[in-house]
């Protein structure tokens, strides 16, 4: 019986070692196989390559050899350009030589042998290398030299079109530096624009546009325009870019990702970058174009260069797509094309997009190619994975501001061991925590967080490390920190290139002490050495609030003003007849000074009246080549909008002088001028709101649609009844030969400007404020109906016309079901 | 003929609209720079089949107002015969062979609006499919909640278990796959919109069905659901990897 279930249990053993045995050999033989067919593309690939490569190598040498004659018989005969064609493209048929040659002599065979890692070094890292080698030593002929600057060599340019050198100053130069504060300037940075040396106009007036904005963090230290080139100088912070440092990171890193002393090294960098992103949006202006290659790693900080797109936020330029592929968000695209204005969005938000995205290289040492979907694959903390992409998030849910992810960053780099940290342990997700929105700075000093950056690894060895705290704990310590007395700390500039500041805590630290000690006749505290450059005065970071709450806000401010002049008038200081340094030596300076800044305003108000006359004017001209234009009249609208604009803008800049550093003279000036101002601005509005009052004269209304026929009869029937409304109303909707002839001139005024953009509204309401027959332009579009409009309307005219807006409404609610949208007037 | 949507699409195009234009631009300029790569690999240069991708959209521009839908050419054969179009001109142009010289477009040929049985690539057409997936994930990223987004990724494209997106979010399991429920909602709907805005044929309609992506599935579909967009996702930021790194390493 034994023997025979002995028997039994052997056969189904060995069926089971059969079956398990037959299934193991065909998965083996299937491996098997598989590697040979894996081994066989691979030669294949190998020998594709040399074949492909070791022909095309002929080729771009057969092509070459036949340019060389081209290029001399050329140059004989002196055509220059056709040589120079030719010579190209002997350049590029040689450089295809090259590359061919370095695949079949090296790329190829070590790929064949699987050293993928050598040639990823010698492909990707070389070129890059080389690519970023400084261009020639010195300026051109053309460019001329830099006075008072010995040039040490140069950098490489960006994609601004400008020529980078390294120039040391002579003595005179520092001497001046020192006198304006920036003290320890061996080596500076000459960025020059020069039409002789290929920059051209725009690239020089975008330039000086975010020059304006640099010297208002104090980072230019000279600068110079005439008929030829135009350049400033700045501090040079020597140093390699975060992308470099970052490639050297990864390529001593194993290839799952950064180890964990890297990880906390290069979170520090972009703790630096953040903290600096954060001071300049205090300041009021946005990088724009924040990239590894333009962040410079030197002593172990992070510094931010490179400030040519520097924008105001408040500017009322149109926003420019400019800036870096992959690091600038594409919703910044959208809004540019749709033709939005800097102010009317947050640019601090694209900031804190390409910081993310400086953070995603940083862990990936690659670009973020599909934006903020882009996946995290190399070795990285949850919190951290989190952090990157709440800031690669669409616009509006992304971190509000850069202290923001400041805060998340440090909560990663504090914690002992960032694997362990979730992200609901992150602050930004602490529940009930208020989103940290920008304090209201103070008047030119904006006050930083107050805790301290992302501990450096070499910090991070000296102290404990935090364990990630429970989110009640943190919010007992932060209901503390709450009430203790607030403590306001002030920043002062201290690196003019990167931005870097200096921090001041506390009510009692005084705002300018060295100015003030100077006044008292004490003597002037310095450090030593090196001694910090006298801060220049950040601007605040103002909230974007309507026209009448920011007019509310000058009026407040020059009342401000009075009351301090007041109260220093009648300080007992004064009293008792204490010396007034200011007063007292700058008789004949303040004199000047007031005279300037009189004839300066005038001429500003003045200047903007011009500019509206000589827009008018061209626009004019054009009209006289296009539609025939009749004799221009005046636009209150737009010229009401121009001075308006000009008002906020004198008022700002007035209020926003120091009352601290003039005398009591240019105070009184400055509450003159705020005063005469509001006074304008009162009458502004009262012309603005008659004029809007002022009712209709001419009634002829044009009506353009861009329907194609068969028109769709509900869309007939809307605009059937809003021809009715308006005839209802005794408004003549123009027909017949008039309207084609109308119709085309403005089709041909439209081109291919957007029904909504501000260009086109300008221009047509122009063109009906010049035509005769017509007195208001409604034109339809089909809408997108992707996105649930069928129906865009754009409205010109002169005058706000309420009968109109009330039959467009009539349309609307004709239409039923049909979405319309208005795209602008 | 074409779908309301789509043609809504095309009249943005017509009409110049430069939004319109980017969205193209960004949905499909990888699939498009891919396929001109492979084509042109070793006889022009990335940067210069990136310059030529642009041109390829801005060929496209011009000739949208010859289209003519009732011919049944598709959607993606739309883009690939521009491509080929632009492409060919630049290597003529290249090698020296235009005629006349410059840089006008050579005569258009315009037989592919024609519908045709001929061979399709197979890989530029699901290319081109995970183009339209990638946007409807993209619409959804932008519409829904960022908390609730980032559960469906970490859930569906990281494949963390619910379990472990729960504490990472600090949430419970349930409220997990509520929001994952909801997210998955939005982006069946909005996949629809995508496939309807850049189709052309009902094959291309179809097409979601086909990839287990259909509008009406079982709940028993949500697992493959999820399986077949996370596999799309992942083969797209494939593509745009190798287009980035196709850059970063420049001739070679």
């Amino acid at each position: 019986m034994l023997n025979i279930i002995g028997a039994l249990l052997a056969t189904v053993l060995a069926i089971a070692l059969l079956i398990f045995g037959v299934y193991y050999g065909f998965r083996l033989l299937g491996l098997i196989f598989r590697g040979i067919g894996a081994v066989i593309l691979h030669l294949a690939r190998f020998v594709g390559g040399m074949v492909g490569d070791t022909a095309r190598f002929i080729g771009a040498i057969i092509v070459a050899i036949v340019m060389v004659p081209l290029v001399i018989a050329n140059v004989v005969i002196g055509r220059w350009s056709a040589a120079g064609h030719f010579g190209r493209a002997f350049q590029h048929e040689v450089t295809t030589a090259g590359a061919c040659l370095y695949r079949v002599a090296i790329g190829h065979p070590l790929r064949l042998l699987m050293l993928h890692g050598v040639t990823e070094g010698l492909e990707r890292r070389v070129p890059a290398i080389v690519a970023e080698a400084p261009t020639r030593d010195g300026p051109s002929k053309a460019t001329g030299k830099y006075d008072g600057y010995k040039i040490a060599g140069s950098l490489k340019g960006g994609g601004s079109g400008g020529k980078l050198y390294i120039a040391e100053p002579d003595e005179v130069k520092r001497a001046a530096f020192e006198r304006a504060g920036q003290s320890d300037v061996d080596r500076v940075v000459i960025k020059a624009f020069s039409l002789g040396d290929g920059s051209s106009l725009p690239q020089i007036v975008r330039e000086s546009r975010a020059l304006d904005s640099a010297k208002k963090l104090g980072l230019v230290l000279e600068h110079d325009l005439n008929d030829q080139r135009f350049f400033y100088v700045m501090r040079y912070v020597p140093g390699d870019s975060l992308g470099t440092v970052i490639r050297n990171m990864h390529a001593a890193s194993e290839e799952s990702g950064l180890d964990d002393r890297r990880l906390r090294e290069g979170l520090s960098y972009v703790g630096d970058l953040l903290e600096t992103l954060d001071a300049y949006h205090r300041g009021g202006l946005w990088h724009k174009d924040v990239k590894p290659d333009n962040i410079i790693v030197h002593d172990g900080q992070a510094h931010v260069v490179d400030l040519g797109l520097v924008t105001p936020l408040r500017s009322a330029m149109t926003l420019t797509t400019h800036g870096t592929e992959y690091f600038r968000d594409p919703e910044l695209v959208r809004m540019a094309l749709r033709g939005v204005k800097v102010h009317q969005v947050d640019g601090a938000k694209f900031d804190v997009y390409a910081a993310g995205a400086v953070l995603y290289c940083l862990l990936e040492n690659e670009f973020p190619a599909h934006g903020g979907l882009s996946q995290v694959r190399k070795r990285c903390p949850e919190a951290l994975r989190w952090v990157i992409r709440r800031s690669m998030a669409e616009y509006d849910q992304r971190y509000s501001n850069a202290a923001m992810m400041l805060e998340d960053l440090r909560a990663v780099g504090a914690a002992e061991d960032p694997y362990l940290l979730r992200a609901a342990d992150l602050p930004s997700m602490r529940v009930g925590k208020p989103i940290p929105e920008l304090d209201e700075p103070e008047p030119f000093v904006a006050p930083l967080p107050q805790t301290p950056a992302v501990p450096r690894p070499a910090d991070a060895a000296k102290t404990p490390a935090v364990p990630p705290v429970p989110p009640a704990a943190v919010a007992g310590v932060q209901a503390e920190a709450d009430a203790a007395p607030r403590r306001a700390p002030k920043i002062d500039v201290a690196g003019w290139w990167s931005g870097r500041y200096e921090v001041r805590e506390g009510p009692d630290a005084p705002r300018r002490p060295r100015a003030r000690a100077e006044r008292r006749g004490a003597p002037t505290p310095r450090k030593t050495p090196p001694t910090p450059p006298t801060p220049k005065p950040v601007r605040p970071r103002e909230e974007r609030r309507p026209a009448h709450e920011q007019l509310e806000a000058a009026r407040a401010r020059a009342d401000e003003i009075r009351q301090r002049a007041a109260d220093r008038r009648g300080s007992p200081r004064r009293r008792k007849g204490a010396p007034r340094k200011d007063n007292t030596h700058g008789g004949h300076g303040v004199g000047v000074a007031v005279a300037i800044t009189i004839v300066g305003v005038i001429l500003g108000v003045r200047f903007m009246h011009d500019r509206g006359s000589t827009t008018v004017t061209k626009v004019e001209q054009h009209h006289e080549a296009t539609v025939d234009a009749k004799e221009p009249s005046p636009d209150p609208a737009s010229r009401a909008a121009a001075l308006a604009d000009a008002l906020t803008r004198l008022e700002r800049e007035i209020g926003a002088i120091e009352p601290a550093s003039v005398s009591s003279e240019l105070i009184a000036v400055q509450e003159r001028l705020m005063s005469r101002l509001a006074s304008m601005r009162d009458k502004l509005e009262e012309a603005q709101v008659s004029a809007a009052a002022a009712p209709i004269t001419d009634r002829s209304v044009l009506l353009i649609n861009d329907f194609s026929e068969p028109l769709d009869p509900e869309f007939r029937d809307a605009v059937a009844s809003f021809t009715a409304q308006l005839e209802r109303e005794k408004i003549d909707p123009l027909i017949g030969e008039i309207a084609a002839d109308l119709e085309a001139k403005a089709v041909l005024l439209r081109a291919q400007r957007q029904l909504g953009s501000a260009e086109l509204g300008f221009a047509l309401r122009r063109w009906v404020a010049a035509e005769q027959d017509v007195d208001l332009l409604v034109w339809f579009e089909p809408g997108a109906t992707d996105q649930g409009v069928e129906v865009r309307y754009g409205l010109y005219g002169p005058r706000s016309s309420a009968v109109a807006q009330g039959g467009i409404e009539a349309i609307a609610r004709t239409a039923s079901g049909k979405a319309i949208e208005f795209a602008g007037r | 003929m074409l779908n309301p949507v789509t043609t809504g699409f095309i009249q943005r195009l017509r009409s110049n609209d430069e939004s319109a234009w980017f969205e193209l631009w960004e949905t499909f300029g990888p699939v498009v720079r891919a396929q001109l790569t492979r084509w042109g690999k070793g006889r022009i240069g990335v940067e210069t089949v990136r310059d030529l991708s642009q041109e390829t959209l801005a060929a496209l521009s011009n000739s949208i107002d010859r289209y003519d839908p009732s011919r049944g050419a598709r959607f993606s054969t739309w883009l690939l015969a521009i491509a080929k179009h632009v492409l060919g001109d630049e290597i003529d142009r290249r090698m020296a062979q235009k005629r006349g010289g410059g840089k006008t477009a050579a005569e258009f040929d315009e037989t592919w609006m024609k519908a045709s049985k001929a061979s399709v690539d197979e890989e530029y057409e699901a290319a081109v499919f995970r183009a339209k997936v990638e946007a409807a994930i993209k619409a959804v990223e932008r519409e829904s909640d960022f908390q609730e987004f980032m559960i469906f990724r970490m859930r569906v494209f990281d494949g963390l278990s619910g379990k472990d997106v729960a504490e990472q979010v600090g949430t419970s399991e349930p409220t997990v796959s509520r929001r994952l429920a909801k997210v998955r909602t939005l982006l069946r709907a909005r996949l629809e919109e995508s496939i309807r805005t850049y189709s052309f044929t009902d094959d291309e309609l179809a097409e979601a069905e086909r990839n287990g992506l259909g509008a009406n599935p079982s709940k028993a579909d949500d697992a493959m659901f999820d399986e077949a967009i996370a596999e799309i996702y992942h083969r797209q930021m494939e593509l745009r990897r190798r287009d980035d790194q196709d850059l970063l390493s420049g001739e070679f």
